[in-house]
């Protein structure tokens, strides 16, 4: 049901006082006014050529009116056809009402920030996310279900952990070192954290995405990379409700690695050995011989039936999870109250042991009028949400690739030599693998690091805001508000001496660890705006709005690290008995001051004109460079509401809208990027010395001092065409767009002849150009059955326009393997997208008859390195430059980063109660760096076991033909096309079915509604990449997409739950 | 409706007020600035920590500088089969590689702080002497030497960078460097202390003058181009004063025991009696907490190997120490067979204590067994212990030191040996630390025994003869080490001296860094290591050890481009000024 309160409101208070009038000659008409669902209560119920008599029908649906007895009835409610009726002398009359999408759409309200319109008057491009189709199953987070669900909106998570927010991308990336996270407008407070595992789903009424610079320029400053208005809900007149609902979920893994078994393993091993050995009749074997060098007491086949470990089933398990929602809502009408407080419960285990996630929060929404004229709007929200459990895609320690936590899991040797006489799973409690020789690897059994690791991440969240809205005269009112965010995060950590880094034998040598870190970010705001909204003669609407913000924000930091804890039992709580380390706390704060003005005209609904400018001066940038101006202006031509259209007769709403605007970005690294810091460091990277036995600071300029540092500007231009056909059983939406991002804030590169690593300076520029189409389609609609289709699709081009001091090329690396480090797996070149993939062109393996006699490679074939070290087997890459030798020139660009176009489909059945929906999303086009197979399908001999694939390995007697690299191959140590895969996907994400009980059995319980559903998610993905899941970016920035290294793999989960109000 | 009124203009003034008072965005940053900050002498020496502070980092003489871009050598090698981050040691080295881009980077930094220090305090009531700029000046020279010696032609900076927009400089020519850092240092030098209060790990006035004789030999040699004769004559003449200025101070002696020279390093000890280490980057700590936390890994990379897998480290009488570089089989025989007396090449021990100190004949990890050494731990069914060095742990077993058994010094592993110069054990170091890379150990930057040895080269170089002055300088080392030296006879030519020099060089410095651009500058790097590369494949001797296939593969990967290193990338990318050196 889709009801505007604000109306329903200002109905009440104008046909109250006529309603109790009773009048002579008149008959009283009793009556029900229902749904399909049950009771319809809001519903006006007036006169014909009468309006002012006429009422709004009761929470039951009911109503009474007294009419003349030849009057006609007529029943009206927002999203519904109105109905018509002669009352023709009856006193009792029921209207069954049917929903239209006509006045649906026509209802449908938008948030623009700093106020509202209706969809049908939007001059700009906004979506709405349509919360119905999120809340029919509970998602535990609301960013995650706003994948595919808004077209042009990206959201992706880096891979499967409970409780991780996800990255959402607005029509491209806009930046190159900084976020291009939107704005996130929660309940009118602006902020760059979604801080969407702190808020309840359950909780959240509406969320619209500002998309074009019409929209988002409002925001001004901060609008670049577009706005997600979130607001929550609020309480609506009409005696209390209360709303429960509840679900338990169970998932699973959606797709374990495949990894060799023991007899795989061992063969794979043995091979090793002997390709890297000169004969093959002299070699070592770790599993063949007894101990003595060229006696064999095994064979290989002795290994065939020999039980062997699959580490992921002792790390992974089937998680039980439970989410309660319970809200009481409702408002008084004659005292001008009304009231939302709402408590929520999650419960999240993961799927990897000892991981989870929960939260508790409580929010209240209270309204109050004083007196006629004025409001008072009071909302709070607090939670806690804690996460707990090893992050796989995190390092433990450092860049040493073994203390990823999957790295123990895939890698962990699935047998001993039967010589060690441990056959099958009694080994699963030793701790550290004593064929481990590499002082760098920390290969840890991970059933005992996953259990013994601690790791909770405790973040609370306070959002409360105030309002006063004062109506000064017709059409203008008023609005102060002030708001107070914070939001606490305390991250701690121990590894007791029975994990990868506590242990003694940890060449860390820690001991046991842990840390404990405080981050404590508090925001204040305070807004002042007037609206001034009049109806000119009888076509001129003209709304306008002025106002200025302050807002400002504090970060701090602090913490405590410790090595060697003396008393491991207490954990982080006897931290104290440690060897201390340093940990450099910090304070941050920043302020912004805005003026904002807007003004919207429109002729009769057919001609509208937007104009709005936003001026912001931010305290992050030198007092020369403070202020920005953004202005955006939009027109819309709304031809369906021309004469001669609306006569036509095939269209419902046609609209061209037209618009361009400017925003910008302040995301700088700190905000005191501007000036020139003068630093001590100590730790790591220290300028300290040591002077007579002792340590001395060296206090140091850290960067020189940017006196031009201003904002990033976008300038966007966004044409748009509504249209609806056919009774609006069809309609679309469709946008292309352009923007121009320049004076890009970017953390440059120095020359380090400089002396300085790097500045923030405003350089580069950078476009996005892209289309997006949003069909909702009504396939059938008919009384007991409806199909409604709603397909949205996004499709975005990046371009790199220009770099820092003519550059052409941004290379990125990614820290993670030491193999791997001086490599540039990513670059970003002028005239092309951001994060491009690089690396060799891998076009197989040499093959035994490129070589003479089997071991020199023939002349003429190019080779990388030495070429006498060139056996078959090895992997062959593309000598691009046809140099006849395979160098650093011959790397090439061998992905693409980021998707051709994605989107999401959803189809909803309704058949008589039951409701079936199916949603799934996709992404086309993009490239995975399957970091994974750097690793995991490259034996090197150090014990460590191999994914599936390696089954297949090149081997003289047994894969000849094969492209898979030999056991033991040289020249594996480079990024190459080898790794990188196609990531498209198509995900049947949720399918929900549900059954809504009749409201007619239900009244006699006193319950309002009552529905039950089963949601299945992550159901199904067609998908080419051979990784466990394509929706992955561990690393994820704009210069580094889709890197997949030791993600936490996806759950699959099956949802039951119940929801009931009354 | 008066009321609105009124608020209506209170807002616009409101608002107007807020847009005309930019000072509300004024907020106090939470950072300091150089002249908050510059208040006091004190405070001034906090500044000059920096300057020298770069050196005492991994990225220089803590790790990257010397152990692995400038360690592999005709005498020694690297010797793990994983790379580990050490792709200066593995010969793996790119444009791209950090191992190039940090000693740079780091570098230029030093450089950076040392201008940005001496805009703010040269001149000033701060540093009435001079002698804190005196010292900010030498680094800012000694740092454009180290890159001119590495990198060739580099960009000259004697300004601090003030601007962004104006990062891009040219390099000046490699020649032109070390003059300018010549000529910096002979000013300063008045100015510097003679004082030894904080020395050894800041400069005294014999210090700069042993780094000038260095640099004057540098240049005189035939690394550097476009060096005329007459300016190579003048060259060694320099060289040869400084170092003269040196020896003729009388500040300095020879240690008498030469492994307490290494013992204190280990031990974090100045030699205040000898003041034989005239210059060292001082470090402290194993990383244990933040009050501790070095970042040096001498002793650990060049260490002698005490890294076992097993959990009773805690029981091991030696710090921690991966053990990744050796000895060639050059270095055995320039100890055993070179410039030997005919009595004592007849002996089958080792009589040189230098040799005996830098590659003894165990290390402290394997087996307990001291009897079985070769090839797999005397245990051929425990491969845990095939380690590529001698498998002894003599303090480990007995619980005490036991003398070391010569005889079998010699008989195996002549090449490959872990190096024992720093070696960690508790009894030098004072302390057991906790399991850990990072050691304490400080990095020798200049000694008296080079001085001398710098100084003979000079005057026969110079002079194109040696003179029984100069054979008899060399003898104190050579009496210190309990060798017996043949008679000047042996070496009373020009080409005859300049070998034995060479070779005591090696011998008496090996393994503190030194040898690698010695070998440049003689113009002989490349051509060395093949000769060496020889003895790998060919002499009996060594060809057969582990250690001698790994110096192929090594040196197979090996050019003369390894005389210098390739201009690190990130430069390249943004300072397009630069170009790359050849062959890179």
């Amino acid at each position: 049901m889709k009801i505007n309160k604000f109306i329903i409101i200002v109905l009440v208070i104008i046909l109250l006082p006529v309603s109790m009038r009773g009048q002579a000659g008149k008959v009283t008409v009793k009556g029900n006014v229902s749904d399909a669902s049950g009771p319809l209560p809001g519903a006006t119920v007036y006169q014909d050529g009468k309006m002012s008599n006429g009422i709004l029908t009761g929470p039951d649906g009911g109503y009474t009116i007294m009419v003349d007895p030849d009057a006609t009835l007529i029943v009206s409610c927002l999203g519904y056809a109105e109905i018509r009726e002669k009352v023709s002398g009856r006193t009792k009359i029921d209207f069954m009402m049917k929903e239209s999408y006509e006045t649906l759409a026509a209802s449908e309200v938008v948030s623009v920030g700093y106020g509202s319109v209706a969809r049908r008057d939007l001059t700009g491009s906004v979506g709405k996310v349509n919360m119905d189709d999120i809340s029919k199953s509970t998602p535990m987070n609301f960013d995650q279900a706003l994948a595919g669900r808004v077209a042009g909106v990206v959201v992706s998570t880096s891979d499967g952990a409970v409780g991780s927010e996800a990255n959402i991308i607005i029509r491209g990336n806009n930046s190159l070192t900084q976020s291009s996270a939107p704005l996130y407008v929660i309940d009118g407070f602006p902020t760059e954290s979604s801080f969407a595992s702190s808020i309840s789903p359950a909780d959240i009424e509406s969320i619209d995405v500002l998309k074009d610079a019409s929209a988002s320029a409002i925001y001004g400053a901060r609008g670049a990379n577009g706005v997600i208005i979130i607001t929550t809900k609020k309480g609506s007149q009409g005696k209390p409700t209360v709303n429960f609902s509840a679900s338990w979920t169970g998932s699973k893994i959606a797709n374990k690695v495949d990894l060799l078994n023991g007899y795989d393993y061992v063969r794979l091993d043995d091979e090793y050995y002997m390709n890297r050995s000169s004969s093959h009749t002299s070699y070592f074997t770790n599993y063949l011989e007894d101990g003595t060098p060229d006696s064999r007491y095994y064979s290989l086949e002795d290994y065939a039936s020999v039980p062997y470990v699959d580490w992921q089933d002792y790390v992974y398990r089937n998680a039980l999870s439970q989410n309660y929602n319970i809200s009481l809502s409702g408002g008084n009408s004659k005292t001008g109250t009304s009231y939302n407080v709402s408590f929520t419960a999650l419960d999240q285990n993961g799927i990897l042991v000892k991981s989870n996630f929960n939260r508790y929060s409580g929010s209240i929404k209270l309204s109050q009028k004083i007196g006629e004229k004025v409001k008072v709007d009071f909302s709070a929200n607090y939670s806690q949400a804690n996460t707990n459990g090893i992050q796989p895609s995190s390092s433990n320690s450092n860049s040493t690739v073994s203390t990823y936590f999957l790295y123990s899991v895939w890698g962990f040797r699935p047998l001993k030599p039967l010589r060690d006489g441990v056959v099958g799973d009694s080994f699963i409690n030793q701790l550290v693998d004593e064929e481990v020789s590499n002082p760098n690897d920390f290969r840890f059994n991970p059933m005992a690091n996953v259990k013994n690791s601690y790791r909770k991440i405790i973040r609370n969240y306070l959002n409360s805001n105030v309002a006063l809205n004062w109506d000064i005269i017709k059409g203008l009112r008023l609005r102060i508000t002030g708001g107070y965010n914070q939001a606490r995060t305390r991250n701690e950590s121990f590894n007791n001496s029975q994990t990868m880094t506590g242990h003694p034998a940890s060449p860390l040598g820690k001991g046991p660890n842990g840390f404990i870190y405080n981050t404590d970010v508090t925001s204040w705001l305070n807004e002042n705006t007037l609206n001034y909204d009049k109806i000119f003669g009888n076509d001129h609407n003209f709304q306008a709005l002025v106002g200025f913000t302050a807002q400002g924000e504090t970060t701090r930091f602090t913490g405590v690290e410790v090595n060697h804890v003396q008393s491991e039992l207490l954990g982080v709580e006897g931290l104290n008995t440690g060897e201390y380390q340093s940990v450099t706390p910090y304070k941050r704060d920043w302020l912004l001051l805005s003026g904002l003005a807007r003004v919207n005209y429109n002729y009769a609904h057919k001609y509208y004109v937007t104009a709005s400018l936003r001026a912001d001066g931010s305290s992050k940038f030198p007092s020369g460079n403070r202020w920005g101006v953004f202005p955006s202006g939009s027109i819309a031509w709304s031809f369906s509401n021309e004469d001669w259209a609306q006569n036509s007769g095939w269209f419902n709403t046609g609209k061209i809208r037209a618009s361009w605007g400017m925003t910008g970005n302040n995301r700088t690294q700190t905000p005191y990027d501007y000036y020139s810091r003068f630093v001590t460091r100590p730790g790591y990277n220290s300028l300290d010395y040591v002077r007579d036995g002792k340590t001395v600071s060296g206090f140091f300029r850290e960067n020189m001092e940017n006196p031009f540092l201003g904002w990033e500007t976008t300038a966007q231009t966004d044409i748009g065409l509504d249209l609806a056909f056919l009774h609006n059983r069809i309609s679309l939406t469709a946008d292309i767009y352009q923007k121009n991002t320049y004076d890009l804030l970017l953390q440059a590169t120095m020359p380090a002849s400089s002396g300085y690593e790097s500045a923030m300076i405003n350089v580069g520029s950078m476009r996005n150009r892209g289309i997006e189409l949003s069909i909702t389609a009504i396939p059938v609609q008919t009384k007991n059955f409806t199909w409604t289709s709603t397909l949205n699709f996004g499709m975005n081009n990046n371009t790199v326009t220009a770099l820092a001091n003519n550059q052409t090329t941004l290379i990125s690396t990614i820290d993670w393997h030491t193999r791997y480090s001086s490599q540039t797996p990513y670059v970003t070149k002028v005239g092309m997208p951001t994060g491009l993939m690089y690396g060799y062109r891998y076009i197989g393996t040499y093959k035994y008859d490129e070589f003479s006699n089997g071991t020199l490679l023939k002349d003429g074939i190019p080779y990388f390195g030495v070429r006498e070290n060139i056996r078959p087997g090895d992997p062959k890459y593309e000598d691009v430059n046809g140099d006849g030798v395979i160098n650093d020139s011959d790397r090439t660009v061998i992905g693409i980063g980021q998707p051709l176009h994605t989107g999401g489909w959803n189809n909803t059945f309704n058949f008589y109660g039951i409701d079936l929906s199916i949603f799934m999303n996709w992404s086309y086009g993009n490239d995975l760096l399957n970091a994974n197979r750097l690793v995991f399908e490259y034996y090197d001999g150090t014990q460590l076991n191999q994914f599936g694939a390696m089954r297949n390995a090149w081997s003289l007697e047994r894969n000849p033909d094969s492209d898979i690299p030999r056991s033991g191959a040289s020249g594996m140590e480079f990024y190459s096309s080898r790794v990188v895969e196609d990531g498209s996907f198509l995900r049947i994400k949720t399918v929900t079915l549900g059954y809504t009980f009749p409201s007619k059995w239900l009244r006699k319980m006193k319950i309002q509604s009552l529905r039950v559903y089963l949601t299945a998610e992550n159901l199904f993905t067609f998908t080419n990449y051979s990784g466990p899941d394509p929706e992955v970016s561990t690393r994820n920035s704009v210069l580094t997409p889709g890197f997949d290294w030791s993600a936490y793999p996806r759950a699959r989960s099956l949802t039951g739950g119940v929801s009931f109000s009354f | 409706m008066k009321s609105y009124k009124i608020l209506l203009a209170g807002t616009v003034l409101g608002i107007a007020a807020t847009f005309s008072s930019c000072d509300l965005l004024d907020r106090e940053p939470n950072i300091i600035t150089e002249d908050q900050f510059y208040t006091s002498s004190e405070q001034a020496q906090l500044g000059l920590n920096a300057v020298y502070g770069v050196m005492n980092s991994w990225q220089l003489y803590g790790c990257t500088l010397i152990l692995d871009l400038g360690y592999n050598t005709d005498i020694s090698m690297y010797m793990s089969s994983t790379n580990s981050d050490m792709y200066g040691a593995s010969f793996e080295l790119n444009a791209n590689s950090a191992s190039v881009s940090n000693p740079w980077i780091w570098l230029y930094k030093g450089i950076g702080n040392a201008n940005a220090f001496l805009e703010k305090i040269s001149g000033t009531d701060l540093d009435p002497d001079g002698s804190m700029c005196a010292q900010a000046r030498f680094l800012r020279a000694y740092y454009h030497f180290i890159l001119a010696q590495n990198w060739l032609d580099v960009p000259l900076k004697t300004t601090a960078t003030a601007s962004y927009k104006d990062v891009k400089i040219a390099p000046t020519p490699q020649h032109e460097v070390m003059k300018w850092v010549v000529s910096e240092m002979e000013e300063v030098l008045p100015v510097i202390t003679e004082s030894f209060d904080h020395a050894p790990s800041d400069v005294t006035r014999t210090t700069v003058h042993g780094i000038l004789g260095r640099i004057y030999l540098y240049m005189a040699g035939e690394a550097v181009s476009g060096v005329t004769d007459e300016e190579k004559h003048t060259y060694y003449e320099k060289a040869a004063e400084h170092c003269k200025a040196v020896i003729d101070s009388g500040l300095h002696s020879l240690n008498p025991d030469y492994s307490q020279i290494f013992i204190n390093y280990v031990a974090d000890k100045y030699d205040k009696e000898y003041h034989e280490s005239m210059w060292e980057v001082d470090f402290y700590g194993d990383r244990s907490s933040s009050m501790y936390f070095g970042n040096s890994r001498w002793g650990d990379i060049n260490g002698l190997r005490c890294a076992s897998g097993d959990t009773d480290y805690a029981s091991h009488k030696v710090n921690w120490s991966n053990g990744l570089f050796g000895n060639t089989y050059k270095l055995w025989e320039l100890y055993m067979e070179d410039d030997r007396t005919p009595y004592e090449r007849g002996l089958s021990i080792i009589t040189d204590k230098r040799q005996e100190w830098s590659i003894p004949g165990f290390n402290y990890e394997g087996s307990r067994d001291i009897s079985v050494l070769y090839p797999y731990g005397g245990d051929p069914s425990d491969k845990r212990k095939l380690i590529a060095a001698v498998d002894r742990t003599p303090y480990y077993s007995s619980n005490n030191p036991t003398e070391q058994n010569t005889n079998v010094n010699q008989a195996y592993y002549p090449g490959g040996r872990n190096i024992g110069k720093f070696r960690r054990e508790i009894q030098y170091e004072g302390l057991k630390n906790f399991k850990s890379i990072w050691t304490g150990v400080n990095v020798p930057l200049l000694r008296y025994s080079d001085v001398i040895l710098m100084y003979v080269e000079a005057v026969n170089e110079r002079d194109h003869k040696p003179t029984q002055e100069l054979y008899d300088m060399i003898l104190p080392l050579r009496e210190r080490a309990g060798v017996q030296t043949p008679s000047y006879s042996k070496y009373n030519t020009y080409e005859k001296f300049r070998q034995y020099v060479r070779n005591e060089r090696a011998r008496e410095l090996c393994f503190e860094g030194l040898r690698k651009h010695d070998l440049i500058r003689w113009g002989i790097y490349y051509k060395s290591m093949l000769e060496v590369r020889e003895m790998a494949l060919s002499n009996s001797k060594w060809s057969g050890f582990g250690s001698a296939r790994n110096f192929v593969t090594l040196t197979s990967r090996m050019s003369e481009r390894n005389n210098y290193l390739p201009i690190p990338s990130i430069e390249l990318a943004v300072n397009t000024e630069m170009k790359q050196n050849p062959q890179w």
